[in-house]
């Protein structure tokens, strides 16, 4: 992933982690980790470009995400949403907002829905180390992202 | 009068953020119905009635795009208004979908203030209407 990517890539995360989950987005520090369950998000996409998009983090980060999304409390539980759900909807919008700063406006795009699983630590310490990854922090949250991608 | 709206979307956040956002908009809704792809949108349809869909496009099983179509192809089903809510950024899909009936388009992440113009412009309803 070269440099210009990377730049986009925050930047479209920190807009859209703004709009849709009234979070903030700042670099991300060597010493900031967090506590397991590791959630991750991955999604496809195929058109001009064709390739994969994957958002690691903690699942801590996305019950944050899920309660400012939805205007509740991480307690409350009438609620039938679950905490992974909100970063793959997350990641869902960030791929749809980067695929059209990459390409503009003209051009479809097919989005797979995207999915999520939970990670062990020696995966999450793996990605950690990742150069590929952009690393970011998010309301002081470890957040990985990665997009690779071909034109085709 | 109030409205019934069935909101189609795989993610579950999206469709409690959409109902929690119509809920508290003033805008006198009746029922709020959910389903989580066009298939599960069109058994809704042939068993309630519902005077707006609310659609997302990228889904399993059957997407919005399929979805339009079905309901364009269906002589009950096509005087449904329906308004896109979708990640989708291309123009040239957004034109060819209103082309297909779809008035109204809003692209993710939304704000509630334009997620209740939208309905409040699709169903006629005036500013003050909805807040009575």
């Amino acid at each position: 992933m070269n440099q210009t990517d990377r730049t986009l890539i925050k930047k479209v995360l920190t807009d859209v982690a703004k709009e849709f989950a009234f979070m903030f987005a700042d670099d991300w520090s060597e010493q900031q980790d967090v506590m397991p369950p590791y959630i991750n998000a991955e999604m496809s996409f195929s058109g001009p470009y064709t390739g994969k998009a994957i958002m690691v983090t903690a699942e801590e980060l996305c019950k944050e995400m899920m309660s400012n999304v939805l205007g509740i409390d991480e307690e409350e539980t009438d609620i039938e949403v679950e905490p992974k759900d909100a970063l793959c909807e997350f990641l869902n919008i960030f791929c749809g907002n980067f695929l059209t700063s990459l390409a503009g406006t003209e051009p479809v795009f097919e989005l797979q829905p995207p999915s999520a699983d939970e990670i062990n630590e020696e995966q999450w310490e793996k990605i950690k180390q990742d150069e590929s990854f952009v690393k970011l922090s998010l309301d002081d949250y470890p957040l990985y992202i990665s997009v690779e991608y071909k034109k085709e | 009068m109030s409205i019934n709206i069935l909101i189609v979307d795989d993610s579950s956040t999206v469709r409690a953020v959409i109902e929690k956002t119509l809920r508290i908009s003033g805008i006198e809704i009746g029922n709020i119905l959910h389903a989580g792809n066009g298939n599960e949108a069109l058994e809704v349809l042939r068993k309630n009635w519902v005077d707006l869909v609310i659609t997302d496009i990228n889904m399993p099983v059957m997407n919005g795009v399929e979805l339009i179509n079905k309901m364009s192809q269906d002589e009950l089903l096509k005087t449904i208004p329906i308004a896109i809510v979708s990640t989708e950024g291309s123009q040239t899909r957004v034109e060819e979908l209103k082309s297909k009936g779809v008035k109204a388009y809003l692209r993710k992440p939304f704000t509630p203030e334009s997620l209740k113009k939208l309905v409040i412009d699709l169903l006629g309803v005036s500013e003050d209407e909805s807040n009575r």
